[in-house]
């Protein structure tokens, strides 16, 4: 009777250990963190039921139904240029101030910092830009504004099987292209007479030109080994060639809103901020940079 | 019944026994480790304080750096305030090189394989570019104490042996009270930020999460970055785009309303003490205090309200981009004319030497003003560069 006794308070204690290990094993599981669930691993998840296309391929396949779906917008008025592809780069170098903004689900003012760093001409500026593609947005829906996703696919409607198609599609990046400066002139003439505010992104289209060979030769000419300095300059006297060639350089286009709303040169135009809103020593340089574009695109 | 209490007591020990090797400390999960660190690298009273981050601080700085053997710091040698000051200061400036030590990355390599990555032509330094960087990494690795300290370890010791050291010189004075200004204004900047990005409108643990899971991302990102070595494919872009969208989601606090009452008062302090330390400087003219002062004077913020005004109408600088690329330059050039170390073997002059980017390298072995005037400022861009200094000697330096 006794050993029975004993027996039961032996199971009872061993009871009360299984009991406290298995409760101490799930505690232990609960209290370890929770897994953060990447970008990464929520492509893989989703990616799981069509597993057979990479990602490129799903892309295309999604281009391709986007534009099976939005052919009406590749076969609306044209904007500024016949060519679909063209007219699509053009409306985004015109306005892509105004499709940020209208796109943009953000607040006016995005970050305190740039609260306290705006200076008066930069808060009317931005109330009268808010205005403007506002009303630019009413006026001209073939636009497409509010519709960023089908300006991207007429954009990818370019081909590049003839010289602007090349252009447009920065056929002339590659470092490899040594462009003589003939070369460079006749390009910068077709640009200029499709539409003069392709100007505007000359640099990008032929990169060849405008990247690190033109770089060294500004810091020759100016003199200065200052790279942030150098690329101020070069991008400065490239939007001044291209607004004397006849690009929009107004006081709410495009170009001018990225001066007024990031480097604070808000003016008239790109004249009115060179001459009056740069410092003397900059302002003599970017001149100096023109001139030579000037001479060297006759 | 005596012998049934004998096993119920044997069993007891067994399973405290049990208890204490599973958790020899008082357990927390593993979710908290993270704000350990965190809370390790907050601003104290005891240091300088570093400027205020967001909420989160890499875990890397609290482990131990794994460098090569070398004899230990003497750190007991007589040094003087400034001194040991100035060690304070490179110490500050040496952080990436720790960083990346620690990573286990080896320094020279990777200085060679990333410099000038961004351009067009990625060019590979010169070999005495290559013998600056590692004279500048021997400079960083004697001011630590051994292999094994930690890089807030190191900063701790010599924050604490500046602050053992009576300062002796007019100069050392006006330094140590230069500091406690300086001090002042981080701790109202934190303050200010603090209420800037709603700091206290979510509790501590929210705040972790979210930094663990922003950490967790910002790794992801760097990762995709490496693969496919460097070379950034249009869907791995397309990743890094929707990642970078995930942390602006975990940025945003819901419902979060700006107290402008508080934030005007912390900017009426700022404003206060920040003026207290330019009066300072123009009574104590030590490059040492210029350069504190500069980063108020020249910080954008700052920046606006001690002479945007002056910039715009005085001198026709307007550009925001400019007058950045103008500060960058005019601070080193104002302590260099202050007699501040500005020799070829100095940090600013370094710092150009090995900096990526086309003639940068003209700076090895020359001194800063030197290398200013004869190769990094354009003969036009003298005018605005000449204008600004004056500029700010006639109405910062000046009483």
């Amino acid at each position: 009777m006794q050993n029975y006794k004993k027996l039961l308070i032996l199971l009872f204690i061993l009871g009360i250990i299984f009991a406290y290990f298995l409760l101490n094993s799930r505690s232990k599981s609960e209290s370890k963190p929770e897994s953060v669930e990447t970008v990464s691993i929520k492509n893989t998840k989703e990616k799981a039921p069509d597993d057979s296309l990479s990602i490129q391929e799903k892309l295309k396949k999604n281009k391709a139904e986007l534009k099976k779906k939005n052919q009406v917008f590749i076969d609306r008025v044209q904007a500024f240029n016949p060519d679909p592809g063209v007219d699509a780069e053009l409306i985004t170098i015109n306005l892509e101030h105004c499709i940020m903004l209208l796109n943009s689900d953000e607040e006016p003012n995005v970050s305190y910092k740039t609260i306290n760093v705006q200076s008066d001409f930069q808060v009317k500026y931005k109330q009268d830009l808010n205005s403007y593609c506002d009303e630019i947005n009413d006026k001209h829906p073939e636009y497409l504004l509010t519709n960023e996703d089908e300006i991207k696919v007429l954009r990818d409607t370019l081909t590049s099987d003839n010289e602007i198609g090349k252009l447009l599609n920065n056929f002339y990046k590659d470092e490899n292209f040594d462009l003589e400066t003939f070369d460079i002139a006749s390009k910068i003439k077709h640009l200029k007479n499709v539409n003069p505010n392709l100007l505007l992104n000359a640099q990008r289209y032929l990169h060849s030109y405008f990247g690190d060979h033109f770089v060294k030769k500004i810091g020759a000419m100016i003199k200065s080994s200052d790279r942030d300095y150098i690329y101020n300059v070069k991008n400065s006297a490239t939007d001044l060639y291209a607004c004397n060639a006849g690009a929009n350089c107004d006081r709410l286009s495009n170009m001018m809103s990225f001066y007024c709303n990031y480097r604070n040169l808000c003016g008239d135009d790109f004249n009115d901020i060179l001459n009056n809103k740069m410092s003397e020593g900059i302002r003599l340089d970017i001149l100096k940079v023109h001139e030579y574009m000037q001479d060297s695109f006759k | 019944m005596k012998k049934s209490l004998k096993y119920i007591v044997v069993i007891v020990i067994i399973i405290l026994i049990y208890y204490f090797i599973q958790f020899p400390n008082t357990t927390k999960p593993l979710v908290n480790e993270v704000s350990l660190v965190e809370q390790s690298t907050k601003v104290t009273d005891s240091a300088i304080p570093e400027k205020p981050k967001a909420d989160s601080v890499p875990k890397e700085l609290v482990s131990e750096l794994n460098l090569p053997e070398k004899p230990k710091l003497e750190d007991d040698r007589e040094l003087s305030y400034l001194t040991a000051y100035r060690e304070l200061v490179q110490y500050k400036r040496c952080g990436m090189i720790y960083h990346k030590k620690q990573r286990g990355e080896d320094l020279i390599a990777e200085y060679t394989k990333g410099y000038d990555r961004f351009a067009e032509i990625p060019m590979k330094p010169t070999e005495v570019q290559i013998d600056f960087y590692k004279g500048q990494i021997d400079s960083c690795f004697a001011l630590l104490i051994d292999d094994k300290e930690g890089y807030r370890d190191g900063y701790l010791r010599l924050s604490k042996r500046l602050f053992n050291i009576t300062p002796d010189t007019d100069e050392e004075i006006a330094l140590s009270q230069a500091l406690e200004i300086n001090k002042k204004l981080k701790q109202i900047s934190n303050q200010l930020f603090k209420e800037k990005i709603g700091y206290d409108q979510i509790t501590e643990e929210e705040r972790e999460a979210k930094a663990k899971k922003k950490l967790a991302l910002y790794d992801e990102i760097e990762l995709i970055r490496k693969r496919n070595d460097g070379n950034t494919t249009d869907e791995d872009y397309q990743i890094i785009m929707q990642i970078y969208e995930q942390i602006a989601i975990l940025n945003k606090i819901p419902d979060f309303e700006i107290n402008t009452e508080e934030i005007a008062f912390l900017e009426n302090e700022y404003t206060i003490y920040a003026l207290e330390l330019k009066e300072f400087f123009q009574k104590h003219q030590s490059p040492d205090i210029f350069l504190i002062f500069a980063e108020y004077l020249l910080n954008e913020r700052m920046g606006k309200f001690f002479f945007t005004e002056d910039l715009n109408n005085k001198l026709g600088i307007y550009d925001t981009d400019y007058i950045q690329n103008l500060n960058k330059h005019i601070v080193p050039f104002v302590a260099c004319t202050l007699d501040y170390p500005c020799g070829p073997e100095s940090y600013f002059s370094i710092n150009h030497c090995i900096h990526p980017g086309g003639n940068e390298a003209k700076a090895c072995g020359k001194n800063v003003i030197d290398f200013y005037l004869d190769d990094l400022i354009s003969t036009n861009q003298m005018i605005d560069f000449n204008n600004y200094f004056n500029y700010l000697m006639d109405n910062h330096a000046k009483l």
